[in-house]
């Protein structure tokens, strides 16, 4: 097992990153593909695995051209919408049917512009398994939860029975069926992203493949609703006790009312001020926590069943405690700096995402060769306008 | 000579190579491979960036990749092709000093924009969209406040019937312009816990006007009630809730587009970040609806003072005088600080006519506004024009 490096450095992408914006602002706004293009550059050429790195190819032209129609077709959606409400909405929908192809087309597009040991990465899943995966499987989980609702007011007989015992009793199970529809819909939807993409996945002419099962999915999303049940409860307790201890009890019964007068401009008073912050405090960190337990679990689960071409394997080192602690630092430092410590940051997340990746070429990579001319010509001259990020592998 | 690995044409093998440069011409060995030579010009060399390896793709699309990126830049001086407008990207990029200069410039330029830029922009994007944009913003806020928050109001008939006269025959007519929002008024009680409520009054896009019964319990004047219907008659007449919309939206904007990579990060920042902006905003919002009614306050024979008065009376309710929570719990909880809090703030109470204002440090623009107003309706003056300041 080799990990995965990284060899950037926050200062050097700091100077990067505040030249990207300088010249953004200098051109209002038409060197942004040719910023993202550098700043991407910076962070796949600094990933190196066995003394090689990654490369990304997409040059600021091909990004600026689709970086226009996006914004010409924002401006239109906007304009539309002021004048003409009604169109809006129907616009909204024709974006919902145009959706699987633009995750489609930016699979296509990401993978192709980029490259390891000379080879490039490719896309070749199909754009119809697209539309059943982003677009055909929600609506027959609405559909179908629509349907379930129907029948259940239906057997109870009308909602006005509800509150009888009858209704009752049919109302505890359909509450319980809620609260695991929404952690089951989420993981079947991560089962069929993420086969859907891996498997599309090609380097040079080698496939990855994996097969991935909903249980594992829906086990961690159980897991990780329980454990964010629990925090969430040591936190309204430990918030309390300061409260409690800051203010005094008589106090925390007015807190609503001094939030309201916090809105209509007022000054706070300092303890609750600290009271109201500690609140926001602890709620974020556990929030950030379960998502770093979500993404540590799903990753591990996710490489330790991806292969390509059968000889490499892949596994995810990640944890949860360590990915957190650069989240929650990464934003206080985020906060103090008003956001000017943004590339230390990111470049942090980065790097320990990053070297937690280990990779199993028991052969090498010797051997493989791009696939040359088989990509449509679309795809070179169109980069990817809409930055959709599909699986949310950090690769 | 410069060392480095040799890829052929699109594939993962490679070789160890040495490159040399002299005279306008190339030689490459490859280990194990043939020599390749060949003119300077016909090699393409990727522009610099920070010290990724860099990539010299030959004629016949094999790659030479070395990580001497100095060697490379010395050796392509001469050659144009380093250089050109990422050459120069890159030539600031190195430079510490001039990337702090981007800072300052940085810096410079997103405080113009959010002070002066912003406001302006979207003051005018809101005056310019057509006044269907604003009902759609009201959209059913009202509906929803009441199922949520507000209950039916539990003054008499007789008293919220005069006071809707008193706004429609007196204070409604004080505001001509070419499209007048059609203002209604609504009576509503706000509880708060077991026995308390809610002292205010708010606006929506739409004209719709809401005043809580503890507000008119509160008001000793039919002054303080008047000044505050002027004061949410002008968040109506400015557009403000359509602003802060458009403002809020061109923030997230902008900020997604300088913390594009992490997404997730951006969020977390641009949670904050509007959130702290948002409320920059809303009171510059407050100074500008203070200006609409004391403006029109003097037209009609109000007391400007009416609205520091009442305002300060309103907070100090909300703070300290609810019946159900300090009055009870201080007898039975034995901590001291509470009630000395109490007392200094009863204090201020009695500070003066703009204490609100006063004790609120980010208002003084409001506090100055209103003195000068005051001023000028001791002085029986039905306009006042801003004082020049030396």
């Amino acid at each position: 097992m080799k990990a995965l490096q990284f060899n950037g450095n926050g200062t050097e992408y700091f100077k990067i990153w505040i030249v990207n914006i300088l010249l953004t602002i200098v051109t209002l706004g038409i060197y942004y593909p040719w910023a993202k293009v550098r700043s991407r550059r910076y962070f796949y050429g600094n990933t190196e695995l066995d003394n090689a790195n990654f490369e990304y190819h997409a040059t600021g032209k091909q990004l600026f051209v689709s970086y226009i129609i996006a914004m010409v077709i924002f401006a239109i959606y906007v304009g539309v919408g002021q004048v003409f409400p009604m169109i809006s909405g129907i616009l909204a929908v024709l974006f919902f049917f145009i959706f699987p192809w633009i995750i489609w087309r930016s699979l296509k597009f990401n993978f192709r512009m980029s490259s390891y040991r000379n080879v490039r990465f490719g896309f070749n899943g199909a754009l119809g398994r697209s539309y059943a995966v982003f677009m055909g499987y929600p609506i027959a989980v609405i559909f179908a939860f629509v349907i379930l609702i129907f029948i259940g007011i239906t057997i109870g007989g009308g909602i006005e029975s509800v509150s009888s015992g009858m209704g009752a009793l049919l109302v505890i199970p359909m509450f319980i069926l809620m609260f695991l529809a929404y952690p089951a819909f989420f993981a079947m939807m991560n089962k069929l992203s993420q086969n859907y993409v891996i498997n599309g996945a090609h380097f040079g002419q080698g496939q990855f493949s994996a097969d991935l099962e909903f249980k594992p999915f829906f086990i961690i999303l159980l897991k990780a609703m329980g454990l964010s049940i629990l925090l969430s409860i040591l936190a309204f307790i430990a918030v309390g006790l300061l409260a409690y201890l800051i203010v005094g009890a008589d106090q925390i019964m007015t807190l609503g009312a001094q939030m309201q007068a916090m809105e209509q401009g007022a000054q706070p008073n300092a303890l609750f001020f600290i009271v109201i912050f500690s609140v926001y405090a602890f709620f974020i960190a556990v929030g950030m926590y379960v998502l770093a337990y979500i993404k540590a679990k799903n990753r591990a689960y996710v490489f330790s069943n991806t292969t390509l071409d059968n000889t490499i394997s892949f596994e995810s080192t990640l944890q949860t405690g360590r990915f957190f602690s650069i989240s929650l630092t990464n934003f206080i430092l985020l906060i103090f700096t008003l956001g000017l410590a943004y590339p230390w940051a990111a470049v942090r997340l980065y790097r320990y995402s990053i070297e937690s990746i280990e990779v199993e070429a028991k052969e090498g990579f010797d051997g493989y060769m791009s696939k040359a001319g088989s990509e449509n010509a679309l795809g070179e001259e169109l980069g990817d306008a809409f930055d959709i990020d599909v699986g949310g592998i950090a690769f | 000579m410069i060392d480095g690995k040799l890829y052929l044409a699109g594939q993962s093998d490679f070789s160890p190579a040495k490159l040399y440069l002299q005279a306008g011409g190339f030689q490459l060995h490859a280990e194990g491979n043939h020599t390749v030579t060949g003119s300077i010009d016909q090699l393409h060399v990727a522009n610099r960036l920070g010290n990724i390896a860099r990539k010299i793709t030959l004629p016949d699309g094999s790659v030479f990749e070395t990580k001497d990126n100095d060697a490379i830049d010395s050796a392509f001086a001469n050659n144009n092709q380093s250089s050109g407008f990422m050459g120069f990207v890159h030539i600031l990029e190195r430079n510490m000093a001039l990337a702090i200069f981007s800072i300052f410039i940085t810096i410079g330029v997103v405080f113009a924009s959010f002070k002066w830029g912003l406001p302006a922009a979207s003051h005018a994007v809101a005056s310019a969209l057509p006044e269907s944009a604003n009902q759609a913003l009201s959209g059913n806020v009202l509906e929803f406040l009441d199922e949520h928050f507000l209950e039916e109001t539990k003054l008499d008939e007789k008293q919220q019937e005069q006071i809707r006269q008193h706004f429609f025959d007196t204070i409604v007519p004080l505001y001509q312009a070419e499209e007048t929002p059609e203002f209604k008024l609504h009576f509503r009680l706000w509880p708060l816990g077991e026995k308390g409520s809610i002292p205010n009054a708010l606006a929506l896009p739409s004209g719709d006007i809401v005043v809580t019964d503890r507000f008119i319990e509160l008001a000793q004047s039919q002054d303080e009630i008047d000044i505050v219907l002027l004061h949410e008659m002008g968040h109506v007449v400015g557009r403000h809730s359509l602003e802060q919309v458009i403002e809020g939206s061109a923030i997230v904007v902008a900020v997604s587009m300088a913390f594009g990579d992490v997404s997730w990060l951006a969020d977390m920042g641009v949670g904050v970040g509007s959130f702290l902006i948002s409320s920059f905003y809303s009171r510059g919002h407050e100074a500008e609806a203070d200006l609409f009614a004391y403006e029109h306050s003097l037209q009609a024979g109000i007391n400007p003072a009416s609205l520091g008065l009442i305002l300060n009376r309103m907070e100090q309710d909300m703070l300290f005088d609810q019946p159900d929570s300090s009055c009870n719990n201080s007898s039975t909880n034995k901590k001291p600080k509470p009630d000395i809090t109490t007392a200094e703030q009863d204090e201020n109470n009695r500070e003066g006519v703009l204490g609100y204002f006063s004790t609120h440090p980010s208002s003084a623009e409001r506090t100055a506004m209103g003195r000068r107003f005051q001023t000028c309706f001791e002085q029986g003056l039905t306009t006042c024009p801003e004082t020049k300041h030396k």
